[in-house]
């Protein structure tokens, strides 16, 4: 069995595809649960737990494999119609509670390395026997070599031992047996005839659509019928033919359809579906993507490359630049072009005027006509280096890009079990889940998406018979959207809930005694919303099951703070609340502006920075010894950038010497600073690059970049600064 | 758990292969054949749960070894393998007595789906 600490090709192998049948049998589920009476998501569902039983098979993983096979038979049995209302809605519960297992086994198998030992995974016994139960078809035991099941034929032995060659009963009765295919079997005109030879082992074979020829000469394209006469039950045909390789689904029915009418089956009635009508088999889109697996890692190293491409390629630019510009005007000559340190595009640096007199020496000496000559012949090939690298990027970052359905692809199935665990009822709607975003991001969003969600239904869908009092429909909804704007995804999630109350976080407030009571009286509804973000802080009157627990907006705000985004948050009493998330497209490339503070270069998000202010001397107040300023009718902090980096306490600083300097303004989540800096150098795209081991995660720094002049500039997290 | 497979392909690469695939998903490949007379002196040498069996190989061909082993020992279980365009060959070769085919090149889902299902 596959062993070792590091996931090996087979088990990531598994891993990936156990995860995505069962978010196809979510799906389905949650698609037959709204049609009961739907073929398609039954075979649908039935295909994916088959699958995934045989892959767990293959890798030996027993307890899945148990829990997929009683899945599967109980499905075989929703398939056959034999059930009632009452049982059928039982039997959808079970198999969702049945897929929610499977999950847990898989995730462990991801996390573990294999499925947990026996005595952690006693849950799944009784789970088993519900299943079992709710089939209708107890004895029947997990083993998928199990005996026959009594399928209802007139004539159907209990015959053990179906694979045994001839052993035709006394009393063969006819069978028509529906084969599938998988789509891509090599060879399968002598698949066909493996499955053939397998029947044929069974009873007599008394015809085949289409014809045996055909079949061999693979006239056909993926689904074919046998009519057999044998004394083997269904149960022991079907198990037989799927036992044969590339087989996805093997269904047999009493009868010969299409052949004798008023044979035993039609008075009988129980065939399964799909072979009721002959040669009308409900057909299944198999897609099939045309798409690689390729590692992450390899696609990050990818984009590691192009940055470093990048900062190359503007290096060469400077040169030939700067060159250029130095046989002529020499007034923004960029520093250090002959020391092989030229600038970046950093506009108006006054040290690169400084640097003047030190500059390229050796330029002055060559005979300039011939520097110009060469310049003007490097220029071409750069601009079309320039298109070429800058297509590059854009063509590598898509490849990182993944639709955000990848992760809202779990939430009606959430929604749908908080709804059944809370007595709620509502409708989740999903707008826009094609848009694509980072994997990074995506990969990010799903903790704090799922915590708002359950914050949505917990808190703010009420009970129905409250919504109905209230005059709103009984059924909640809650719509999360997305889209694309610019360079930025906005996702909103919405509720029609009951909102959030201010005046019950100042009841709240007022009973911690954490402010002095006149000032929480005065506080105004904006700034009392403020405290949602708090860690901690719950207007939940009750801690429920699924959230309440202390664990607030606040760490779902902080997530998305991490890779980027914003959150911020708009309720109304009585109507509902709305969080809106601002992300950006994609974490390696960043526009930032430039700042110089203390001589070093800084980056800032430009995502953040509202305005670039002159701190003039009337604007700078002291409130309780720090720095304040005036700013759109709020007062903000002034936060001196390197000082604040570096934890000391701004208050330290006398006002006076702020005065004059310039201030940019950031804006995270409602809250803003004045970031006071010596200089602002202009705007750029950098390539973000981590930190490393070294420095690991200081406070306040998203990243490092390298700035065309091979300098290292670090980049300043606009929350930290902002908070 | 950990079926002893026996392994016939006369190019090194393709045991290598399947070896490795196997191996590592729990098979113990107990030997490997170069052709149809190696295979079936190693069968009888061996007694492996699972043959797989290259068709087209040098001084005896595998349907000619599986014929063979399955007059040694009736209930031998062989995979044939072939290569695509092979048809009637594995249609002769099923007939000799070959649980299973495989097509190359193989892909690993169907080949493990192919051992699982011939070993047990």
């Amino acid at each position: 069995m596959t062993s070792g600490v590091e996931m090996t090709d087979a088990r990531s192998l598994f891993v990936d595809e156990a995860r995505e049948y069962l978010q196809l049998i979510s799906d389905s589920l949650l698609r037959l649960e709204e049609e009961p009476d739907r073929a398609d998501s039954l075979n649908e569902l039935f295909r994916a737990m088959h699958s995934l039983k045989g892959m767990a098979a293959t890798m030996g993983y027993g307890r899945t494999v148990e829990l997929a096979h009683a899945s599967e038979s109980l499905l075989d049995r929703l398939r056959s119609g034999g059930l009632e209302a009452a049982s059928r809605r039982s039997a959808v519960d079970a198999l969702f509670e049945a897929a929610g297992a499977l999950e847990q086994l898989i995730e462990a198998i991801a996390s573990d390395g294999g499925e947990p030992p026996a005595q952690a995974t006693g849950w799944v016994t009784p789970l088993v026997e519900r299943l079992e139960a709710l089939r209708g078809g107890a004895g029947d035991g997990a083993g998928p070599a199990a005996g026959d099941a009594p399928d209802g034929h007139p004539n159907g032995g209990s015959k053990r031992n179906p694979t045994k060659a001839n052993s035709v009963k006394a009393n063969p009765a006819p069978w028509t047996v529906s084969v599938r295919l998988a789509q891509d079997t090599p060879l399968k005109g002598v698949r066909a005839y493996t499955v053939l030879r397998v029947l044929e082992g069974l009873g007599e074979l008394i015809r085949c659509i289409p014809s045996r020829d055909e079949l061999e000469e693979e006239a056909f394209d993926d689904r074919f019928q046998v009519v057999l006469h044998s004394g083997e039950g269904a149960e022991a045909i079907r198990r037989a033919v799927l036992a044969v390789t590339d087989v996805v689904e093997a269904e047999v029915g009493p009868g010969e359809q299409g052949a004798t009418p008023g044979s035993p089956a039609e008075e009988n009635g129980s065939a399964g579906s799909a072979t009721q009508e002959n040669g009308q088999l409900s057909s299944f889109a198999v897609q099939k993507q045309h798409t690689v697996r390729v590692e992450t890692a390899r696609l990050d190293a990818l984009v590691d490359l192009i940055g470093e491409l990048v900062i190359t390629q503007n290096n060469l630019k400077d040169v030939v630049d700067s060159r250029r510009r130095g046989g002529r005007s020499g007034g923004v000559l960029s520093p250090g072009a002959g020391r092989g340190a030229p600038g970046v595009r950093e506009p108006n640096r006054p040290e690169a005027v400084r640097a003047l007199g030190e500059a390229p020496r050796e330029a002055e000496e060559a005979p300039q006509a011939a520097e110009e000559a060469l310049h003007a012949l490097a220029e071409g090939p750069l601009r079309r280096l320039e298109r070429i690298s800058s297509e590059l990027q854009e063509t590598v970052m898509k490849l990182r890009m993944v639709p955000l359905q990848q992760v809202f692809s779990r939430f009606p199935r959430v929604v749908r079990d908080l709804a059944h665990a809370t007595g709620k009822r509502l409708r989740l709607l999903i707008e826009g889940e094609q848009t694509e975003l980072d994997r990074t991001i995506v990969n990010q969003l799903g903790d704090p998406l799922l915590h708002l969600l359950r914050n949505a239904v917990d808190h703010g869908i009420e009970p129905p018979e409250e919504r109905l009092r209230l005059g709103k429909p009984e059924v909640g909804q809650i719509r999360l959207s997305a889209r694309t704007e610019g360079n930025q995804v906005t996702l909103e999630l919405e509720d029609d809930g009951r909102g959030i109350d201010p005046e019950r976080i100042r009841q709240k407030l007022l009973a911690s005694g954490r402010f002095p009571a006149e000032e929480v009286r005065r506080m105004d509804r904006e700034r009392l919303i403020q405290f949602v973000f708090e860690p901690g802080f719950s207007t939940a009157d009750r801690v429920t099951e699924t959230s309440g627990r202390g664990v607030g907006v606040d760490a779902a705000r902080a997530a998305i703070e991490a890779v980027g985004g914003r959150l911020s948050l708009h309720t109304e009493v009585g109507k509902g609340t709305v969080v809106h998330i601002r992300l950006p497209l994609t974490l390696a490339i960043l526009r930032a502006l430039l700042v110089r503070a203390e001589g070093e270069t800084y980056a800032l998000p430009l995502e953040a920075v509202r305005s670039i202010e002159q701190l003039r001397a009337e604007r700078v107040e002291s409130l309780q010894g720090h720095p304040v300023m005036r700013y759109r009718g709020r007062v903000i902090p002034i936060r001196p950038l390197v000082r604040t980096l570096e934890g000391l306490p701004p208050g330290a600083l006398p006002v006076e010497e702020l005065r004059g300097a310039l201030a940019v303004v950031v804006e995270s989540g409602r809250m803003r600073a004045a970031i006071a800096v010596d200089e602002v150098l202009g705007q750029q795209e950098v390539v973000i690059k981590s930190l490393g081991r070294l420095l690991g995660d200081l406070p306040g720094l998203m990243g490092a970049t390298i700035l065309g002049s091979g300098r290292v500039a670090l980049i300043v997290d606009a929350g930290f600064m902002a908070g | 758990m950990g079926k002893r497979v026996l392994i016939t392909d006369d190019t090194a690469f393709m045991r290598m292969t399947l070896r490795r695939l196997l191996e590592s998903n729990g098979y113990e490949v107990v030997g490997e054949a170069e052709d149809g007379l190696d295979a079936i002196n190693k069968y009888q040498e061996l007694r492996p749960d699972v043959v797989t069996m290259d068709i087209t190989m040098p001084k005896l061909d595998g349907i000619s070894a599986i014929r063979e082993i399955l007059r040694i020992d009736p209930g031998a279980r062989i995979i044939v393998c072939s290569a695509m365009g092979q048809k009637p060959m594995v249609i002769e070769a099923l007939q000799a007595g070959a649980r299973d085919f495989l097509v190359k090149p193989f892909q690993p889902q169907r080949v493990l789906e192919a051992l699982e299902k011939a070993s047990s």
